[in-house]
Order: C-alpha cells, then structure tokens, then sequence
C-alpha cells in the first residue's frame, strides 16, 4: 500500500466532508467521478455494488465511504476515510449548532437555508440518476427493480429494506 | 456545563451505538425512537427542528445529531463520545464485509446480489430525491434544481465548482426574494 493512495483519500474526503449538503447520498456522483473517471480505482459497476452493500448493511449511510475506502486503501484506507469525511463535518456542526438556533430567525439565515434547499434537491436527483445508470446498465429487470423500489417508497409504508431484499433475491437467480 | 438531567457518557455511548448498529436502511426512524421516545433527551419539536439543521449542513444528517446531542449534555467531550457510538459500531461491520466482498467478489451468486442490491438502492435515492422535490416551490426554485441536476448528472461537473457558482447565486436570489415578500 503506497502512502500517495491513503494521502489521495485522506484529502479527497476531508473535503468533501464540507461541501456534502444534502448528505452522504448527495454527494455519490463527486465520490463517482473521482474513484471511477478520475482516479480509475475501479470500475462504474464495482462502485454500484459496494453502493448496494453499503445500504444492506446497518449504520449511516455514510457507510459507503468507508466501504471505497477499503477497497483502495484497505483497512488503512477505510479508517481513514471514514475519519476524513466524518471530523471536518462534524467539526462544523458543533460550532454552528449553537449559532445557527440562536440566529434562527434572522433573515440570512434563512436565505441559505432556502437557497441550498432546490440545490439539494437537484444533487439527490443527480445522485440517483448517476446511480440508476451504473447500476442498471442496459438490464431491463434492474431498471424494473430500481423503478420497483421508488414505487414502493413513495407510495406505500413498507420498510425500504424489503426492496433491497427483492434486489437481492432476484440478483440471486441471476436475473437482474 | 453539564446539565442536571445530563445522561452519563457511557448512556449517551450506548444509546447511539444502538441506534447506528439497529439502522438497517437507514438509521433516522431508530435515532428519532431513541433520542425522543425512549431516552426522552428531546421532545418531537425540538427533534424535528435539530434533524433539519442537521440535514442541512454538510456531512452524514446523523452523525451531525450526534455530535449535536452529545454537544448539549457534555460539550465537546459529549460530542466526542456519541460521534464514537455512531461510527465505531458500523465501521466493525464495514471491514467485515469489506473483506467479505474481496473474497466472493468473483462469485457469480453474490456478483448477482451486489447488483440487485444496487438496482435497489439507486431506487432508494431516487424516491428520496423526490420526497425533498415536494418542499420546492415557484419556477426558479425548480430551475435551480434543474441546473444543479443537469451540472452533476449530465455534464459531470465536480461538486465543489457547481456549489461555487450556484450557492451564492441561489442564497442572492433567495435573499432579495424573501426581503421583498
């Protein structure tokens, strides 16, 4: 393990740390772009199945960070990742958490606020677009999952984990 | 610092070490049971109000709690100490699999899980996209929406350059549109 690969991680994550608004899920195309198309850690396929792992397993959806971070860096690389994108965030929300209730109705305050939200919005649909792609790749029975699980989600009550149980079944029978 | 009814760091410990290894899909409903059902550290309101600050700013909503929860009852120390109960749980979980998926990676079993759990979980983010594209209202906050999806989705933009034109751009317009109503 070189130490350029753990250094590229340990920086790539600390920044992202500070820009990911909306979230880990909003932030997968960056993590994408940059372990696919930038650094070719790996394939667009692999980076959908640790994805899909990532969201089997219990624990935050940050989890896939350390996930990418093993791959690459081992265990090394996911300790590291995870530290890198969980200090600097955390860091924020501990100096801001006081201030922002002590501002709350201020208007600039509300004007960030508002204004990140359609920003969001946009990169959570960008994100599961990015993700739709890659994971689907030309088979219809995994666009039939994917469309399958919004689906569910939006319209019924059931817990998302049986989705991803049926995504897996399936997958298990070779059919998607 | 401490308050009266502060919880002793090893409660606060266990209470998110709970929560993280028990959110299968996704850890907020077990955090929201805990921190306001069970535990009763907060009331709805005050739960509703701090998951929104934490949503919003960057990094991992609930990770965000936790510090934020912690931070109430123990300052930094208080921080520290749930942010571990977070993290530490899944992360054991996480070199599990990790080193489980580098062993079966090439088995075409699990090769066909890993991809139908990622046909899922595209789906996942896709529905929660559209549960926030509710909240949007008036033309320009769907344009904005537009153009942060087309620069990542489609033109691949890095986020950092996209949320450098467009955060500024938004919170301005935002600004001016909030002073005059």
């Amino acid at each position: 393990m070189n130490h350029g690969v753990l250094f590229d991680l340990a920086s790539y994550f600390a920044v992202l740390s500070l820009i990911s608004f909306g979230g880990v899920s909003a932030s997968l195309p960056d993590m994408h772009r940059y372990f696919v198309d930038q650094q070719h850690w790996m394939s667009s396929e692999e980076f959908t199945r640790l994805f899909g792992i990532a969201n089997a397993a219990p624990g935050p959806n940050m989890m896939v960070v350390g996930l990418l971070g093993y791959q690459v860096g081992g265990v090394a690389g996911a300790c590291l990742s995870f530290v890198a994108m969980a200090v600097p965030s955390s860091l924020f929300a501990y100096y801001v958490g006081g201030m922002w209730q002590r501002f709350r109705d201020r208007p600039w305050r509300i004007a960030i606020q508002a204004g990140l939200t359609p920003l969001t919005v946009g990169l959570l649909l960008a994100s599961g677009t990015v993700l739709t792609l890659a994971a689907d790749d030309h088979s219809w029975v995994a666009y039939a999952v994917t469309a399958g699980t919004v689906i569910v989600v939006m319209l019924t009550r059931l817990h998302p984990l049986w989705c991803l149980g049926v995504g897996a079944l399936l997958g298990a029978f070779g059919w998607v | 610092m401490n308050r009266p009814d502060a919880p002793p760091l090893s409660e606060l410990f266990m209470a998110f070490a709970k929560c993280s290894i028990s959110g299968f899909g996704g850890v907020l409903p077990f955090a929201r049971y805990t921190m306001v059902e069970d535990k009763k550290w907060l009331s709805e309101n005050e739960f509703a109000d701090l998951f929104t600050f934490c949503q919003f700013i960057p990094g991992a909503n609930v990770v965000n709690l936790s510090v934020c929860v912690g931070a109430r009852y123990h300052g930094p120390l208080g921080s520290l100490v749930a942010l571990l109960g977070m993290l530490v749980p899944p992360t054991i979980v996480i070199l599990l699999l990790g080193a489980f998926y580098t062993q079966f990676r090439s088995s075409p079993l699990m090769q066909g899980i890993f991809r139908g759990l990622g046909a899922a979980a595209a789906g996942l983010v896709v529905s929660t996209a559209l549960k926030m594209g509710r909240s949007l209202v008036g033309p320009v906050q769907y344009l904005l929406a537009g153009v942060a999806f087309a620069a990542i989705a489609w033109l691949r933009v890095p986020l950092l350059h996209m949320l450098a034109v467009l955060a500024p751009l938004s919170i301005a317009f935002h600004w001016f549109w909030l002073k005059r109503q």
